[in-house]
C-alpha cells in the first residue's frame, strides 16, 4: 500500500511525459487508440489513488468514523499516509472533479450545438457544404457529420488535392475523431500529468485523416501538396513585418505532418506499444490494490478488529 | 470510397469552377479516369437531393451547386467565434500556422510537386 498507492502517478507520468512522442512516431491510428485509452486508464487510476489518500484523512474525522463503525484513532495508527499528503489528495481530487464538471458541460454544449448544426444545413451524412466566406476547412460531427469548405479554397486546389482534402475531412467524421478528441481532454481534467495528451491527441487524429486520404488517393504525395498549398494561402494574410524575423522555422504541426507524408508511412512498433500498455495496467492494478489495502485497513480499523487505542 | 464521396467530389468541382458545367466538363475537372455514366449517374443522385440545379445547355443539361443554406452557415462562423471550447469539437483541415513555416512549406511543397521518379 506504501508504494502501490503512488504507482499510478508514475504511470500518469510516464504516459503524459511520452505523449507527444508517441504520436508522431506511432502509426496514427495507433497512437490516437493508445493515448485517447491509455490517457484515460491512467487518468483513471490517479484519481483513484487521489481517493484512497484522501479517504484515509475524512474517515479520521469523528463524525464520519462513527457512521462507519471504525475508530478513528486506529485508523490514525494503522494509516501510512501522512496527513500533509492526504490533504494535498483532497485538494487535487476536488480540482479534478471541478474541471471535469466543467469540461463535460462544456462538450455536451458543443457536440449539441454541433449536431443541431448539422442538421440546419441538411443534404444527409458526410455532406460538403462550401462555405462563401474563406475560411480553413472543417469536418463537423453530429448527425453523420458535415464537411465545410470555402469556395476559395476549393478553387485554388488542383483537382487531385482537393480530393485529398475532402478524403482528409470525412476520414475525421468516419473514424469518429472527435471522440479520441473528448476522452483526451476527459483525461486532462482528471489527471494534470496529463496535460500534453489532447494535443498528442489532436495531432495523431490529423495525422490518421492524412494517412486515410494518403490510402485512398494512393499518393502520400498529393496529400502533402493539398496540405501545404492550403497552408501556404492561409499564411498569406499574416505577412506581417516581424514575419522575417520570427523564430522557430518549421516547428509547426502543418510542416511535421507534409513531411511525415513526404516519408514512408509509419511502421507499427509493437514493443513500445507494449511497453506503454504494460505501464498503464500497472497503474490501473496499483490502483486496485491500494484500494483493496484500504479496506483492509478500515477493517482492522473496526472496533471488532485490532483493539483501539482510543 | 463510398457514393458520399464522390457526389462530395463532384460538388466541390462545381463549386470551384464557379460556373455551370456539362457532364463532360465535370468529367475533365474531376481530373482523374471516371466513366461518363458514373459521372452522369453522380449529378443525376445529387440533383435528386436538390443539391444541385441544372439548366439545358444545347443538348445536355449544365451542373451548378444549389444555393448554400447560408444563413446555417452563418451559424457556422459564430460557433467558429465561440472560441477553445467550440472548436476541439470541430476537426480542421490546418491549425498551428506560423508565418515561419511559409519557406518551409515553399521547400516542401517543391519537393511534393518533383515527380516520383526524382528519389523517393
Amino acid at each position: 500500500m506504501h508504494v502501490a498507492v503512488y504507482c499510478p502517478f508514475l504511470a500518469s507520468a510516464v504516459l503524459g511525459g511520452l505523449a507527444p512522442r508517441l504520436a508522431r512516431r506511432l502509426p496514427p491510428a495507433t497512437a490516437s487508440r493508445l493515448l485517447a485509452a491509455g490517457g484515460l486508464g491512467a487518468a483513471l487510476a490517479s484519481a483513484s489513488a487521489l481517493a484512497v489518500l484522501a479517504f484515509l484523512l475524512v474517515a479520521r474525522v469523528p463524525v464520519v468514523a462513527d457512521r462507519g463503525h471504525w475508530s478513528a484513532g486506529a485508523l490514525a495508527a494503522a494509516s501510512p499516509v501522512p496527513a500533509v499528503v492526504a490533504v494535498l489528495a483532497l485538494a487535487l481530487l476536488a480540482v479534478a472533479a471541478g474541471r471535469t464538471v466543467r469540461l463535460t458541460v462544456a462538450r455536451v454544449g458543443a457536440v449539441r450545438a454541433a449536431r443541431a448544426l448539422c442538421r440546419e444545413l441538411g443534404g444527409g451524412p458526410g455532406r460538403l457544404v462550401v462555405l462563401d466566406e474563406d475560411v480553413a476547412a472543417v469536418a463537423v460531427p453530429g448527425a453523420g457529420g458535415r464537411v465545410l469548405v470555402s469556395r476559395a479554397q476549393l478553387a485554388a486546389l488542383p483537382p487531385a488535392e482537393r480530393r485529398a482534402l475532402l478524403a482528409h475531412e470525412r476520414a475525421h467524421l468516419v473514424h469518429r475523431h472527435h471522440l479520441y478528441r473528448l476522452l483526451a481532454e476527459l483525461a486532462a481534467a482528471l489527471d494534470p500529468w496529463q496535460v500534453r495528451v489532447p494535443a498528442a491527441v489532436r495531432f495523431a487524429t490529423e495525422r490518421w485523416a492524412d494517412e486515410v486520404a494518403a490510402a485512398e488517393l494512393g499518393d502520400r504525395a498529393a496529400v502533402a501538396r493539398s496540405l501545404a498549398r492550403s497552408g501556404l494561402r492561409a499564411l498569406r494574410p499574416v505577412r506581417a513585418p516581424w514575419a522575417a524575423v520570427a523564430l522557430g522555422a518549421g516547428g509547426s504541426r502543418v510542416v511535421q505532418r507534409v513531411e511525415a507524408l513526404l516519408a514512408p508511412a509509419p511502421r507499427q512498433r509493437p514493443a513500445v506499444l507494449l511497453a506503454v500498455l504494460l505501464v498503464v495496467g500497472l497503474g490501473l492494478g496499483a490502483a486496485v490494490h491500494a484500494q483493496a489495502d484500504t479496506e483492509e485497513v478500515v477493517e482492522h480499523a473496526a472496533p471488532s478488529g485490532l483493539p483501539a487505542p482510543g | 470510397m463510398g457514393r458520399g464521396d464522390l457526389e462530395n467530389e463532384v460538388l466541390a468541382a462545381l463549386a470551384a469552377a464557379g460556373q455551370p458545367l456539362t457532364p463532360g466538363e465535370v468529367q475533365a475537372a474531376l481530373g482523374r479516369d471516371l466513366a461518363y455514366t458514373t459521372v452522369m449517374t453522380t449529378l443525376s443522385r445529387l440533383h435528386a437531393k436538390d443539391a444541385v440545379t441544372r439548366e439545358r445547355s444545347g443538348r445536355a443539361y449544365a451542373y451548378a451547386p444549389a444555393d448554400g443554406p447560408t444563413a446555417a452557415a452563418r451559424r457556422m462562423r459564430r460557433l467558429l467565434d465561440g472560441g477553445t471550447d467550440r472548436t476541439a469539437v470541430l476537426a480542421r483541415f490546418l491549425d498551428e500556422l506560423e508565418p515561419a513555416d511559409v519557406p518551409v512549406l515553399q521547400r516542401l511543397l517543391a519537393e511534393a510537386e518533383r515527380p516520383p521518379a526524382d528519389g523517393r
